[in-house]
């Protein structure tokens, strides 16, 4: 809104997003908008632009020539191969990182490996099914414990506040998903 | 007259205060303890749980069953005495030579620990440092090949990470709080429904971490990054960079396991801002163009 004009019923804003969406048209303007278009120059820039950006795409698409489309993808292509490698090698040094540890933990089978490693490495992964079997005990254990020693309206309050949370969860991603990030009224 | 909506995170935190309450009043045999430490120098008829707190045994303890500590330390006294097993998952125990344990002594301080723990009787460099490459590796595999996998929906999700600030850490502490809620509930229900449920809810919480750390990594590595490249970078090599912060945070001593923690409770409100992403969005998903 320009400065120092008396007060328009309408908003710079809401008017220019119907413009946008309507590439520059003015028909989906009311009376009151309309009027404000006439005294506000940054409106009436945006529907300039909106216009001429839709006589831009008008003459560019859909591209005249086939063959210089087909031409353009297959020139393409290869750089399209080249950025997935790109963007593969990244997973494959994490791969090579998990590798490394493994071994090192004692998970290739082979002597001639194993047989360079330090003495942990070659019972390294028994250690670690010992551990996971040692871990369910636990958990068990815990169950166990739990069911004797917890009251039944205790358990049921847990598990109430385990569905509010679920559902508060459920509605703010759901909530989230109706947002867009370039809207700042959230 | 309109209605105001109630908010999820009030009433989710009323109803926890409400569990701590009943939790310590209410309990039918041997002793419990929700979030509030315990200190037992008597005779317990009875098991003794406590869920996101210690557990002292003094030297006059004399505990009829197992004592349970989940989400914090037990500490036991010269003299003590405990039937059965001594338990601390996600915690830390210390348990002298001199205290009389019937069972056997099980401390894990986090699942991916699992081989520290085990070899915590001899305690080795190698053994830890293989571990944590394991580890580091695992970690890193895991959302890089999310993030090859789906690049629009984790840069969307890392997008949203600034402009939704504080409601993310606020969101991944309602989502922990409703991890530990489930916990208790599962464990409950005894052993035979207990263990697979909680070996179901640790593997929900994997996933969500995972997604979380790979939003947070492409957010972390994107800034990084920036300072020296100009040019737009595969969203894997961002997300590697970012993650390979995290996890050099994570090692670090004393305060290292802390700080995961909480990088862990603020990748599950991240992973929840991946799922809002529109449904629209996600149709594009497929070319992967946008790598």
């Amino acid at each position: 809104m320009i400065r120092g004009e008396a007060p328009v019923a309408t908003d710079c804003q809401t008017i220019q997003e119907i413009l946008t969406e309507n590439g520059g048209g003015l028909e989906r303007l009311d009376g009151a908008e309309s009027q404000h278009l006439e005294v506000c120059p940054d409106c009436r820039e945006v529907a300039a632009a909106e216009r001429a950006l839709g006589l831009l795409f008008a003459r560019a698409i859909p591209p005249a020539d086939r063959v210089v489309e087909e031409r353009v993808l297959a020139a393409l292509r290869p750089a399209r191969i080249r950025r997935r490698i790109v963007a593969f090698l990244p997973v494959a040094a994490s791969l090579l990182v998990a590798l490394v540890g493994a071994v090192m933990v004692g998970g290739v089978p082979g002597s001639g490996i194993l047989g360079l490693l330090p003495e942990f490495s070659t019972q390294g992964w028994m250690a670690f099914a010992t551990s996971v079997s040692d871990w369910g005990a636990a958990v068990a254990t815990g169950a166990r414990a739990a069911a004797n020693t917890l009251d039944p309206a205790f358990l049921a309050g847990a598990g109430l506040v385990s569905i509010f949370g679920l559902v508060g969860v459920a509605v703010t991603a759901l909530r989230w998903r109706r947002v867009s990030l370039w809207r700042d009224d959230r | 007259m309109a209605r105001r909506p109630v908010n999820p995170f009030r009433l989710h935190l009323f109803l926890l205060l409400a569990l701590m309450v009943s939790g310590v009043a209410a309990a039918s045999s041997g002793r419990t303890a929700v979030l509030s430490d315990l200190r037992i120098n008597e005779q317990v008829a009875g098991d003794v749980v406590v869920f996101g707190a210690d557990l002292e045994l003094g030297p006059e303890a004399r505990v009829e069953g197992d004592a349970v500590v989940i989400g914090g330390d037990i500490r036991v006294a010269e003299g003590a005495v405990v039937t059965r097993h001594v338990v601390a998952v996600l915690g830390g125990a210390e348990v002298p030579v001199d205290a009389d344990i019937g069972g056997r002594v099980l401390c894990f301080s986090s699942p991916a620990t699992l081989l520290s723990a085990s070899s915590a009787r001899e305690p080795s460099l190698h053994a830890d440092f293989s571990m944590r490459l394991l580890a580091a590796g695992g970690w890193l595999l895991v959302t890089t090949g999310l993030a090859f996998l789906f690049p629009i929906r984790m840069r969307y999700g890392a997008w949203a990470v600034p402009s939704l600030g504080i409601k993310i850490p606020a969101l991944g502490m309602m989502a922990g709080l409703t991890v530990f809620a489930s916990l208790i509930a599962s464990l409950g229900l005894g052993p035979v429904l207990g263990v697979p449920l909680v070996g179901g809810l640790m593997v929900i919480f994997f996933v969500a971490r995972a997604v979380g750390l790979t939003v947070l990594g492409c957010w972390i590595g994107a800034m990084v990054l920036k300072r020296w490249v100009r040019h737009p970078l595969p969203i894997s090599l961002e997300v590697f960079v970012g993650v390979l912060v995290l996890l050099a945070v994570r090692f670090l001593p004393m305060v290292g396991e802390t700080m995961w923690t909480l990088i862990s409770l603020v990748a599950l409100g991240a992973s929840i801002a991946v799922l809002g992403v529109s449904t629209d969005l996600m149709r594009a998903e497929p070319s992967s163009a946008n790598q």
